[in-house]
């Protein structure tokens, strides 16, 4: 039942904010600041304090006061209520105690604030001790000094007691606020709050003490009806409600007739007043709390005799309706108001009021009750647009509390609106302004709460779930406009959750994967698109997302799975009326997809390059796959891609399909050589079709490259005229690209690895000598790749025109490096030797000094080995280790540093073996344990597990085993075969390592006792002692 | 007492839903009992009704006539028992008192001697309280289940799913009680939304949840279920110890004056004072 003690709790907020203005205002601020004369950086922190303390953060709270300097008695109250809060009680006590009691406010305040502390710890009976104490001091009232603080003390008293449920003792509060004699308006308002407690307790009373109660209230209405206010209209609502307690409710109703005319006053002066201030007080309205209240106890009477057996069912429709008074002019029954005239009048006059909601909702009771009880229909219904009125007249002051950004009293209307009205059109729209009310007041446990309950709850209603899915892409929006980014996207994240129908959905998601996947965050935006993919596979944007995950599986090299989703992509599209240029685009990925997958997809690739272009190579047909201008240029785009990628996919071929083979074999009634047929339909028809891409497209960006492989297929199948024709016309109708430019380099590459050196020569030459475009990167690049393919002559002559023509070091340094490498190759050491010595003399430090001093070196040491004079050849050697040492400096990988030890070693081998040919043989064999001990420390001191040192550990075995045995070292030579066995179990040496072996053990070379302590894995970093003489 | 049948349409999802999911049963038939049955359209008709579950029909023989009308269950707005089965108050009181062993056999029997006829629903709410008071939380969800098969409407009165969602939560059912809670919370009555959201609250407290406790339950109740009043005291209570195991006091006291104030003569209200 909502009655009159419900709806004091609304009526009494709207008192409560008065007595706060009147009383608290002065009264509690009057005891810290008002009269202290803080300074406004003191008033500043004292609500730092304050906050913090609220927080629950007591101790920071402390750290604030005791960093100020405040007076003792404000220290003294701030302490208190610390101490208080972090429950040390006994030292709050002490400070109490501290102070004494001699009766005045300071010392009362202090014991006050402790009492305050004992009730927020729920020590009710210590705090009452202390409120009860103080009250007891002053029987008659208290003195002209201490009447505000007591005031406030009582008030606050009797709220407390009120909310532990103590009626008797909130009274006894009310009267001892009362005993300071207020000011009139406080006054009335005390008593009008103190009878309302009184009602309360006369509800739960009976006989004497209900009648002794009534007498008071009474007493207390008397007094208030002298003046005609606010506080009248409610006295009148108390009598009327002593009359329906007492069973009386014609008399109630006669009262409310009585005063009628002084009610709808107040009425008027309340809109008045509504007018001049603009806050809405005729919610107030005390008629509109009569009629309700009296509706209430007639519909509970009325309800009560229809349950009972045998109950008075006349009298219960009387209540319900009203009774019959006499009759119409037309002859109808005249009624007295009952229940429903009472709610409906409620309901429609004062739709802005806390009754009229609950009013409407009897008022339908009621009609289901006639109709069911007496088969009675009632003529005035509520239509849903006088629901509407009153539910938008309910959300209408916290809405302007909104718009005032008074965000914690429009919270407190939202809460008590919703509750009301917490499921309809208006209710979503305001949970989203509550949210945003707990935005602007930083609670955001609470907004998202708010958030939660929008989505769940409304996810699947029918006709609100879009609205309050806006309602949450709203409030991700006010996060997004805070920057609270990561805020935002948790709003989102639960709008994606629970709205997975909603309009929006879809886009936002796409929206989200695509900043995902533009700011590379793949794992993110694969989770949206497939959000989309699962959930939305009607809208439009499915197909994107789609697309868009093969794009992902294709950054992240997973082509199986990339082909997959183009597979399901181009199925879904084919299903579509118009697919458009996306199917073309999707099956020309996919075809990609396929040649990416290696030579057994390229069958499949090929067909899908050709299913392209009978898609798209036809102008009409092509028509059908574009819808813009846009799509138009893209589709030539592929068509000619796909032109260009399925020529080149014959040419890839290793194999011929069996029903090719099959179908050759029988033409020509024998077994056709595969290598025929490749070329002969395949690489031809690729040439055919590079033709008729530059025939049809001769303005593609693929022309020149069609022309170009067109050229070097015409060599590869030995028409070396049509080669050139068509490379002339490559130069001739694209001079500018760059197949043209290297169109000579290409086809010269082309005839080399056809083993036609002679013809590649020629063209070479023509690239070197000429006076032709080329660049001297273009040619350095071709002296490279000749290079690897082992043509040094020709790569030579491509570097010294580099040499010749070029002054940046950018190619001029490789140029050289190339071209000392390359004679070392050719074993020109001498040349090598010269270009080398005056490259590392220029260069110092670069990043070919490894490769220059490498190089260097094996030409020094093949002169040295070859020269006859002692000292040059001395030198000569010295240089050579020299320039490996310089190399090892630089050298940074552990693989690199190990092959350049070997190096170091193979020198002092060479040195040796020199010495043997030309010297003295006790040098030799000096060269020869230098050259032992060098191998040694490779194979002992570096890593045989590391990728890439293990081999050149494996050549330091290689070269080391056959001086051991030479030296007839046969135990050390067993034991380093037997280590490399063991450490190489796969080794490329294998075969001659167990030959040596067998020497070693052959000759007289034992097992070792006890096996040789194993190289540590991460072995110290160890040099080649080199001694230079 | 009268027995209310399609309260919202909505609901009527909700309990398909369950029925659904936990299967359908056998024939089955209660009454006969005297009666009155009120259509959906208004009409009444007073008798000997006996409820038969095979084709969902209520059957009546007319007072003072032999014939027997047989009237669909969907077409019935409400059937009124002319005397409630005087077993039940002693019954429920015998549960109140925790005298539930002596309470068993005789709310069965109502169960299932007035299916569909209501007082079946309150004897199995009371019936699976007591399965409850003697650790029989087996008995307890079996015996909810099969009321659910036979009574859809069960699923829609917020005290029935309380207590089969108390058994369930014994019986450590999460996911079939999770499931049923998201579905009571998205699309039962308010009323059913709101004790779901505790006990989902509760759920999360178990796991030591104690942010989602909040997020996803008690607060939900309490800041957007205020018209649902009975469980407000139990939700703040809730909330309260949530936010002191958070060491989130301001929250903690806010939600403790307001059951002080809101609910004072509630039972939550009193384990404060």
């Amino acid at each position: 039942m909502r009655s009159s003690t419900a709806t004091a709790s609304r009526v009494g907020s709207f008192f409560l904010l008065l007595i706060a203005l009147a009383v608290f205002g002065t009264a509690a601020h009057g005891q810290e600041l008002g009269g202290s004369g803080l300074t406004p950086e003191q008033e500043l922190n004292l609500e730092y304090a304050d906050k913090l303390l609220a927080a629950g953060l007591a101790d920071y709270s402390r750290q604030v006061i005791e960093g100020m300097d405040l007076p003792p008695e404000i220290m003294d109250i701030r302490k208190i209520k610390n101490f208080c809060a972090l429950g040390q009680f006994d030292k709050a006590q002490a400070i109490v105690n501290k102070r004494g009691d001699d009766g005045s406010q300071e010392a009362w305040t202090l014991k006050l604030t402790m009492a305050d502390g004992y009730y927020m710890w729920g020590k009710y009976p210590e705090a009452q001790k202390i409120y009860d104490g103080f009250f007891a001091k002053f029987p008659k009232g208290p003195k002209p000094a201490l009447k505000g603080f007591y005031m406030e003390s009582a008030y606050k008293y009797s709220q407390m007691l009120l909310m532990m449920d103590d009626k008797k003792g909130a009274a006894k509060a009310y009267r001892a606020a009362l005993l300071a004699k207020p000011e009139r308006h406080i006054d009335r308002q005390l008593k009008s709050e103190l009878a309302e407690v009184l009602i309360k307790l006369a509800q739960e009373a009976k006989g004497d003490a209900r009648k002794k109660l009534f007498a008071e209230i009474q007493t207390i209405v008397d007094e208030i009806l002298w003046v005609q206010d606010l506080w009248f209209g409610r006295a009148i609502v108390l009598m009327a409600h002593m009359k329906m307690m007492q069973n009386d409710i014609d008399g109630a109703m006669q009262l409310i007739d009585d005063y009628k005319s002084n009610l709808k006053d107040i009425d008027e002066a309340l809109k008045e007043s509504a007018a001049d201030t603009g806050e809405d007080m005729t919610k107030l309205s005390p008629m509109a709390q009569c009629r309700y209240m009296i509706g209430v106890i007639m519909h509970d009477e009325a309800k009560k005799l229809l349950k009972a057996e045998g109950g008075d069912r006349q009298r219960a429709l009387d209540l319900l309706i009203g009774k019959v008074t006499g009759k119409t002019s037309s002859g109808r029954d005249k009624r007295s108001s009952g229940a429903l005239q009472h709610f409906l009048n409620v309901f429609i006059r004062y739709p802005n009021t806390s009754w009229a909601p609950d009013a409407g909702d009897r008022f339908r009771q009621i009609e289901q009750t006639l109709k069911r009880e007496w088969d009675k229909e009632v003529k005035a219904r509520i239509t849903p647009d006088q629901w509407l009125a009153v539910e938008k007249a309910q959300f209408r002051e916290a809405r302007a509390l909104f718009n005032q950004q008074r965000f914690k009293e429009a919270v407190a209307n939202y809460e008590q609106v919703l509750a009301l009205f917490p499921e309809r059109e208006t209710s979503v729209a305001a949970l989203g302004e509550l949210a945003a009310c707990y935005i602007e007041l930083e609670d955001f446990l609470l907004c998202d709460v708010v958030i939660r309950h929008l989505s769940e709850r409304f996810c699947r209603h029918e006709s609100l779930m879009t609205k309050a899915g806006d309602q949450v892409v709203r409030i991700a929006f006010k996060f997004s406009e805070r920057g609270d980014t990561p805020r935002m996207r948790e709003s989102y994240d639960v709008f994606f959750t629970y709205f997975k129908t909603h309009p929006r959905t879809a886009t936002e998601l796409f929206r989200f994967a695509d900043e995902e996947y533009r700011a590379n965050n793949l794992e993110k935006a694969f989770g949206y698109y497939s959000q989309i993919v699962s959930d939305h596979a009607s809208e439009p944007i499915y197909y994107d997302a789609l697309s868009k995950i093969a794009s992902i599986y294709s950054k992240q090299d997973k082509p199986a799975d990339e082909i997959k989703t183009l597979q399901v992509l181009i199925t879904k599209l084919k299903q579509k009326e118009n697919p458009g240029h996306a199917l073309a685009s999707a099956t020309f990925r996919f075809a990609n997809g396929l040649k990416a997958m290696g030579p057994k997809y390229l069958p499949l690739a090929i067909a899908k390059y050709t299913e392209i272009e009978k898609m798209l190579l036809d102008e009409t047909q092509r028509a059908t796959f574009q819808n813009s201008a846009d799509e138009a240029k893209a589709n030539i785009q592929i068509v000619q891609a796909s032109m260009y990628y399925r020529a080149m996919a014959d040419c890839m071929r290793k194999t011929v399909p069996a029903n090719i083979q099959e179908a050759y074999n029988k033409k020509y009634k024998r077994q056709v050589p595969p290598d025929l047929i490749l070329k002969t339909r395949y690489k031809a028809g690729a040439i055919t079709t590079l033709l008729k891409l530059v025939e049809t497209f001769p303005e593609s960006v693929y022309a020149p490259a069609a022309l170009s492989q067109a050229g070097t297929l015409y060599t590869v199948l030995k028409k070396p005229d049509d080669a050139r024709k068509t490379l002339q016309r490559l130069k001739k109708e694209y001079p500018e690209s760059d197949q043209a430019k290297m169109a000579d380099f290409t086809i010269g590459m082309s005839l080399l690895e056809m083993g036609m050196q002679r013809e590649a020569v020629a063209y070479f030459k023509e690239m070197f000598d000429g006076d032709g475009d080329y660049q001297s990167s273009q040619i350095l690049t071709a002296g490279k790749e000749l290079a690897k393919a082992g043509q040094y002559d020709i790569a030579i002559q491509a570097f010294d025109r580099v040499i010749r023509t070029e002054k940046e070091r950018r190619s001029l340094e490789p140029a050289r490096v190339g071209k000392g490498q390359a004679l070392c190759a050719l074993k020109k050491y001498k040349e090598a030797s010269e270009v080398l010595r005056s490259a590392l003399a220029d260069y110092p430090n670069s990043g070919y000094t490894i490769e220059l001093c490498r190089s260097a070196s094996e030409a020094y040491s093949a002169i040295a080995s070859e020269t006859e004079d002692g000292d040059a050849r001395f030198d000569l050697f010295n240089e050579a280790i020299t320039a490996m040492k310089r190399a090892r400096k630089f050298a940074k990988e552990p693989g690199v540093q190990t092959e350049l030890d070997v190096g170091v070693a193979r020198i002092f081998e060479r040195k040796s073996a020199a010495e043997v040919k030309y010297g003295d043989p006790t040098k030799a064999e000096t060269y020869r344990n230098d050259a032992v001990a060098a191998y040694q420390t490779v194979i002992m001191f570096r890593n045989p597990n590391d990728e890439g040192v293990g081999p050149h550990i494996e050549d330091a075995y290689l070269y080391c085993l056959p001086l051991l045995l030479e030296m007839e070292r046969w135990d050390d030579a067993l034991q380093d075969a037997d280590r490399y066995i063991k450490d190489f179990e796969n080794g490329k040496h294998m075969l001659k390592v167990r030959q040596f072996q067998s020497k070693a053990r052959v000759s007289g070379g034992t097992r070792a006792e006890e096996p040789e302590p194993e190289a540590p894995a991460a072995a110290p970093e160890a040099t080649t002692e080199t001694k230079e003489e | 007492m009268t027995y209310r049948y399609n309260r919202r349409g909505l609901k009527q999802g909700f309990g398909c839903a369950l029925a659904l999911m936990i299967g359908i049963s056998a024939v089955w038939a209660s009454g006969p009992h005297m009666a009155t049955i009120i259509k959906n359209d208004g009409g009444r008709a007073s008798g000997k009704v006996r409820y038969v579950g095979s084709s969902k029909t209520f059957e009546m023989q007319m007072q003072g006539g032999k014939a027997t009308t047989t009237v669909s269950a969907s077409d019935v707005a409400r059937v009124v028992l002319q005397k409630q089965p005087e077993a039940l108050a002693p019954a429920i009181a015998a549960v109140k008192r925790g005298q539930f062993q002596q309470a068993v056999a005789p709310l069965k029997k109502i169960k299932d001697d007035y299916e569909m006829f209501g007082p079946d629903l309150h004897a199995a709410q009371y019936l699976a309280q007591a399965y409850l008071g003697l650790g029989q939380s087996a008995n307890a969800v079996r015996m909810c289940d099969e009321v659910l098969r036979t009574n859809k409407d069960a699923a829609n009165s917020g005290e029935f799913a309380g207590i089969y969602w108390d058994a369930l939560l014994k019986e450590k059912q999460f996911a079939k009680l999770t499931r049923i809670l998201g579905d009571a919370i998205q699309i039962g009555g308010r009323d059913v939304a709101a004790v779901a959201l505790v006990k989902r609250g509760d759920i999360s407290m178990e796991k030591g949840e104690g942010k989602k406790a909040l997020l996803d339950g008690y607060l939900r109740t309490i800041l957007l279920f205020q018209d649902v009043k009975s469980i407000q005291p139990e939700a703040l209570f809730k909330a309260m110890q949530a936010h002191k195991a958070l060491n989130e006091h301001n929250y903690a006291e806010k939600w403790r004056k307001r059951l002080l104030s809101g609910y004072p003569t509630s039972d939550y209200a009193k384990k404060l004072k």
